[in-house]
């Protein structure tokens, strides 16, 4: 058991020795283009807001492009990992065919959606959005003309999603005619990306408009009562006895600590499922999917059992689909069953290194002292380079940022190379 | 031995160490171009807001800055309050400014005149203490908002509480937002 635990980490620490210098530069390079991009976007927006907006969707691409680099350097020393893509993509050596580039474009594909679902879950997006906002009312004269997010409410948005749209069809279409480009592939991409960050952040603001509707209504008021009454019968118990507590000594309710908890453990296994799913691009075999249970593989019988033409006619519009998230049931599934102490292992690892850099930045203000405010913003700066930042995200510390990264592939690897794992594929294999 | 294990004793390509050399050397650039791209905003507030190069300023002679010819000519001890603890002195610091670039109100933003003593220690003017004025000095800030066009003469006062241990050595300065990090240090009247 002690093993199971010792061999993540040894391999984490293996991989940083091996690849640091890597992993550094491409943070160091993402915090340069992310800050350059953020510059010139909120420049752009002085002149026009929606093309401002448009250059904004590359801040968050260049973090997602960031980290798909980092776990791609990796690759060569991940052997168990690498060994799975090749059964699957039916070759021996283990690399593809496609180059580099093209293969990191096509990991970036598969990663999209739901990097960007990730990134506006927890807030990451809404984190963007005001530092843009931000950085344009300070270029504009006494924040005149410096609403620069008011295209959002705009008509104006369903004509940018159509030139997106435009483009990437042409594109689509240039990458058939002449072949396997990566460069056409990136145009994609950055169209992909420029709807589906829009498209998120419109959604989270429609969102609240909703919810903000539904609760003036009387329905709402009681849908809220019942569910306060659900979630928190201890603290609602509490509340009611005679001896008066001040608000903020009341225990959490065990139902909220739970959902903390919850919270807490998801954002780790979230981010191994990004992981799986960025090395498991072409692990596209629907075989391994279906055996998740034998309902599905009964269900995947059943579907070979329909006429061909009527099959081809689904294919049609869902194979695009099928190919690039095939992957994601993959990671799920993989997840879900690695080895109970191996996802222990990863909760645990995973929040360490965030508490260690959080008690890293907060020492280091200790050790510098007091100064004034302006000479404390620009230490800041320095000190979130190295640890990130406690309050926002932590990606940028150069320091922590390369050994989460490691730690992920690390525990994927574990995964991969786990016993159970490998007498499964061995039956899996015809003989 | 288990594949994982096995994963990282694999020998580095060629490739991989050529990129690790790279990488590293790359390095000396990218940290710098981060850590400038991180900071650029809030280096360039904080060199906009705080005094850093002294420029130092005979006495009886002028100094050009912010547009305008600075000249300080009076500093002294204002004694015989009794109304002021005996461990403080009031100073009263004196400048004639002849006016040149007449948009004060922008080349003299976040005007500050400070006493400075041997010790680095810095003084703002206070309004704790205020003494009749019987010509037409104004403040600083008052100044800026005088409307004086360009050769006027404008006489600009300030009044500051500093301890008894500080008089022998407090200088007077003279910082504008147009001009900073660099500011005035003038010498203390030599008579």
């Amino acid at each position: 058991m002690l093993a199971d635990i010792v061999r993540p980490v040894g391999l984490t620490l293996r991989l940083f020795c091996r690849f640091w210098p890597q992993l550094i530069a491409l943070v160091l390079l993402g915090i340069v283009a992310g800050g350059l991009f953020m510059r010139l976007a909120t420049h752009v927006a002085m002149v026009n807001h929606m093309a401002g907006l448009a250059l904004l969707t590359l801040v968050a691409l260049t973090q997602l492009v960031v980290t798909v680099a980092m776990f791609q350097i990796l690759r060569p020393a991940l052997p168990a990992i690498r060994a799975a893509q090749a059964a699957a993509a039916g070759t021996t050596n283990g690399e593809g065919e496609t180059s580099g580039t093209a293969r990191l474009t096509n990991m970036v594909t598969i990663a999209l959606l739901p990097f960007f679902a990730y990134y506006a879950a927890w807030g990451f997006l809404g984190d963007t959005v005001r530092q843009y906002s931000r950085a344009a009312l300070d270029l504009a004269p006494f924040g005149e003309s410096g609403n620069v997010l008011d295209v959002l409410d705009s008509r104006w948005l369903l004509f940018s999603v159509a030139i997106s749209w435009l483009i990437r069809r042409v594109a689509k279409e240039m990458q058939k005619r002449g072949g396997a480009s990566s460069a056409w592939q990136i145009i994609v991409v950055i169209c992909e990306t420029n709807w589906i960050f829009i498209g998120l952040y419109v959604i989270s603001r429609w969102k609240d408009s909703a919810m903000s509707w539904v609760m003036s209504r009387n329905i709402g008021s009681f849908f809220q009562a019942a569910g306060d009454g659900m979630a928190a019968p201890i603290g609602k118990a509490m509340a009611a006895a005679p001896i008066v507590t001040p608000v903020e000594m009341m225990p959490l309710g065990i139902s909220t600590t739970l959902i903390n908890l919850f919270f807490y453990m998801l954002m780790p296994v979230i981010w191994l499922v990004m992981t799986a799913l960025i090395y498991g691009y072409n692990v596209r075999d629907d075989q391994e999917l279906m055996r998740i249970h034998q309902r599905v593989e009964r269900f995947g019988e059943r579907y070979k059992t329909i006429p061909k033409f009527l099959r081809d006619f689904v294919e049609h519009f869902i194979s695009g689909y099928r190919s690039r998230y095939l992957p994601i049931a993959n990671g799920v599934r993989l997840t879900l069953s690695s080895s109970v102490l191996l996802v222990v292992v990863l909760i645990v690892g995973y929040r360490l290194i965030d508490w260690a850099a959080a008690w890293a930045w907060l020492g280091a203000t200790r050790l510098i002292g007091p100064h004034d405010l302006d000479t404390w913003q620009v230490i800041a700066h320095g000190v979130t380079f190295l640890f990130g930042s406690p309050f926002q995200d932590s990606s940028t510390g150069i320091l922590v940022e390369p050994l989460r990264i490691c730690f992920l592939a690390a525990i994927l690897e574990c995964a991969f190379a786990l016993p159970k794992r490998a007498s499964a594929q061995a039956v899996g294999k015809p003989a | 031995m288990s594949i994982a294990t096995q994963g990282t004793r694999n020998e580095r390509t060629v490739t991989e160490q050529r990129w690790w050399l790279r990488s590293l050397l790359a390095l000396i650039v990218l940290i710098p171009a981060a850590l400038a791209v991180m900071s650029y905003d809030s280096v360039k507030t904080l060199l906009g807001n705080q005094d850093f190069f002294a420029q130092d300023v005979a006495w009886k002679s002028k100094a050009r800055f912010g547009g305008s010819e600075w000249q300080l000519t009076d500093l002294r001890a204002a004694l015989g309050r009794s109304d002021i603890p005996p461990d403080l002195v009031p100073i009263l610091v004196d400048f004639t400014v002849t006016v040149g670039e007449p948009d004060l109100q922008k080349l003299w933003l976040g005007c500050r005149i400070m006493l400075i003593d041997a010790a680095d220690r810095h003084w703002l003017p206070t309004g704790a203490v205020s003494f009749r004025q019987a010509d037409d000095a104004k403040t600083c800030v008052s100044a800026m908002f005088s409307g004086a066009k360009s050769g006027d003469t404008l006489k600009v006062r300030e009044t500051f509480l500093v301890p008894k241990d500080a008089t022998a050595t407090i200088r007077p300065a003279v910082s504008v937002g147009s001009e900073r990090p660099s500011f005035l240090l003038f010498q203390r009247p030599q008579d």
